[in-house]
Order: C-alpha cells, then sequence, then structure tokens
C-alpha cells in the first residue's frame, strides 16, 4: 500500500495538524486501500489498480472547508508570542550592527517592538475567562495559504531590488567604467555587508505569514465544541 | 461520455438523499457507498469520491448521520456512517418531494399526444 500512502500524504502535503483533517486522511486512505483490495479481488493487476485509485482523488482543496471556525484569541496569542520571538532573535542578531547609523536605528526599532509585542502578549495570557479563550471566529484557510505564497514572493522580489539597488549605488561606477572596486580596509568591508545584510530582517514579516494557516487548523474548533459561531 | 455528464449533472442534486437511502440499509464505510449506489444504478451511474466526501461531510455537518471508527483488526480501520433519525426524516422527505417532482418534470417535459 506504499504508493497509495505516498498519494495520500501528497494530497495532504499542506493541511497539518487539526483532528479532523487528520481523520479525513485516514478515511481517504482507507477508502482507497478498500478500492485497491476490491479492483485486485476483481481481476485487476496490482499495479493498475493502485492507478485507477490515484487518478480517483487528485486534490482535496474542496474538501477542505473555506471558512474554518477558530479560537481567535488563543491563535492571536501563539502568533504575538511567535511574533516576539523573531524580533528577540533579530534584535540580538543585529547588536553587532550598532556600529553604524543604520544598524542603531533598525536595532533600536527591533527592541522597541519586542517591548511593545511583549506587553501585548503578557495582557493576552492573562486574560484566562472561558468566554475569552472559547471566543471563534471564521477563517478562510485557503486564503491564508494564498497570502502565505504572496508575502514570499514580495518579499523574494524586495530583496532582489535592495541588492541590484545597493551594487548599482556602490559598485555602479565600477562597472560601468570598468574600474577595480576598491575596499579601504575592514572597516569599509563591514559598512558594505551590513548594507547588503540589513535588509534581510525584513524576512520577520513572510515569516510570520508562513506560521498563519497552520496556527488557524491548530486552533481550529471542533464541530462538536458547542461554541456557535 | 455526453450523455453520461448530463444524467450526473441531474443526479448531482439528489446525492444526499441516494447516499442517506444506502445508509438507511445499514451502516457502511465510504468505498462500500459508492459500490452500492453503482449496484442501485445497474451499473449506470459511479458516484466519485471527491463528490462522495462532500456529500458526506454534509450530512455529518447536519447531523443527518453520524460517524465511528470500525474496529478492523487487519488492514485499515474504516470509517463507518449511520443514520439518524434526522436523516431518516430527512431521506423520506427528499423522497416524497423527488415523487411531487418527477411527476410535475414529467407533464412538464413530455410530449402529450392529444388525440
Amino acid at each position: 500500500m506504499d504508493s497509495l500512502h505516498k498519494h495520500v500524504n501528497q494530497l495532504f502535503a499542506k493541511y497539518k495538524g487539526s483532528k479532523q483533517i487528520q481523520e479525513l486522511k485516514r478515511e481517504i486512505l482507507s477508502n482507497l486501500e478498500a478500492k485497491v483490495a476490491d479492483l485486485t479481488a476483481g481481476g485487476m493487476s496490482y499495479s493498475d489498480a493502485v492507478d485507477v485509485a490515484r487518478r480517483s482523488i487528485t486534490s482535496i482543496d474542496d474538501l477542505i472547508d473555506d471558512q474554518s471556525k477558530v479560537y481567535v484569541n488563543q491563535m492571536t496569542a501563539e502568533l504575538v508570542q511567535r511574533g516576539l520571538l523573531y524580533v528577540l532573535i533579530a534584535w540580538i542578531v543585529t547588536m553587532p550592527f550598532r556600529i553604524f547609523g543604520s544598524g542603531i536605528m533598525l536595532n533600536g526599532l527591533l527592541l522597541l517592538g519586542s517591548i511593545v509585542l511583549g506587553i501585548v502578549y503578557v495582557v493576552l495570557r492573562l486574560k484566562k475567562q472561558d468566554m475569552h479563550l472559547g471566543r471563534t471566529a471564521a477563517f478562510d484557510v485557503q486564503a491564508a495559504f494564498r497570502r502565505r505564497k504572496l508575502a514570499w514572493i514580495i518579499w523574494a522580489v524586495f530583496i532582489i531590488v535592495t541588492i541590484l539597488y545597493n551594487t548599482a549605488m556602490l559598485f555602479g561606477s565600477n562597472i560601468w567604467f570598468q574600474t577595480q572596486v576598491k575596499i579601504a580596509g575592514p572597516y569599509h568591508f563591514a559598512t558594505l555587508g551590513t548594507q547588503y545584510a540589513l535588509p534581510f530582517v525584513s524576512i520577520l514579516v513572510p515569516m510570520l505569514f508562513h506560521i498563519v494557516p497552520g496556527l488557524m487548523m491548530k486552533y481550529e474548533a471542533g464541530e462538536d465544541d458547542g461554541y456557535e459561531a | 461520455m455526453g450523455e453520461s455528464n448530463i444524467s450526473s449533472d441531474n443526479i448531482r442534486g439528489h446525492l444526499d438523499a441516494i447516499i442517506l437511502r444506502v445508509l438507511c440499509e445499514g451502516d457502511n464505510y465510504g468505498y462500500e457507498i459508492m459500490k452500492a449506489i453503482a449496484k442501485n444504478s445497474g451499473g449506470q451511474y459511479e458516484l466519485k469520491e471527491p463528490s462522495l466526501y462532500t456529500s458526506l461531510k454534509r450530512l455529518e455537518k447536519q447531523k443527518q448521520i453520524v460517524s465511528y471508527w470500525g474496529d478492523e483488526t487487519q488492514g485499515g480501520r474504516r470509517k463507518y456512517y449511520k443514520v439518524t433519525s434526522l436523516g431518516k426524516e430527512a431521506y423520506e422527505a427528499a423522497l416524497e418531494s423527488w415523487k411531487v417532482a418527477k411527476a410535475i418534470i414529467d407533464q412538464l417535459i413530455e410530449r402529450q399526444d392529444k388525440s
């Protein structure tokens, strides 16, 4: 049943986490296995039967709810927590860049961001009432996947543009006049490196978009949890 | 192919009732439901997997069916569906409304040879 397993894993590659989705996966696999067993019992060769079974279901996107009920406050708390973690890491990583003007500003902003997110996080975690934790809202998981893809594309374009821009500003004349690039010393080298490196801190943004669909599925409210949307 | 597509279109709106009928005859799991429907149609209609799962999900949401995992000892465990009393009512209602619709549609579509 290996290649069936692989097929079903592929169908569900994007979707992880929620119990309902895991159940659907097991259900689809068991039905496909029954189909293969039935077809081979009817005289079809095993590999043909697996082929037929695989072709009978090629996408499960339509079976995943467009609108999922999600425990919105619990999800927000974890999103803020992850954001806080990422910003803190970025703050620590950018500390060495404090020797330059733009580095000081960015590092300061990240520290400020950490403090603000930290306060928001503590406030969110202090609210423990059922009313607050049980509140649900409907989210479109498929749209979150699309936004995640878009965020990465925009980020990639941004990075390419800044690299080209930096190169044009720093070495444009060297390329144009075909003169040698002169790096005066380690300090100059570090300045150049910083100009190229700092824009990469913006990876925070697509990283946060990246975890949103997963969090939606993690905090998805079950059908029978008793909370009405 | 064209002909069978037209009939699938006609059938699609009644899938829930068709599945309920199978489940009214006894609890069953996905693949066997598909087989039963193929058999009931005399091999003229084959339910596709995506439609099956969509219908089952809708029926379960409307509490017309409930599901439970079977206890097969060998091979993968299967998810069985059982019709609820709500589902039985829905089935009877669908059957009644289909009978009425069928009579009307017959009158409307079939040529009336007046002599």
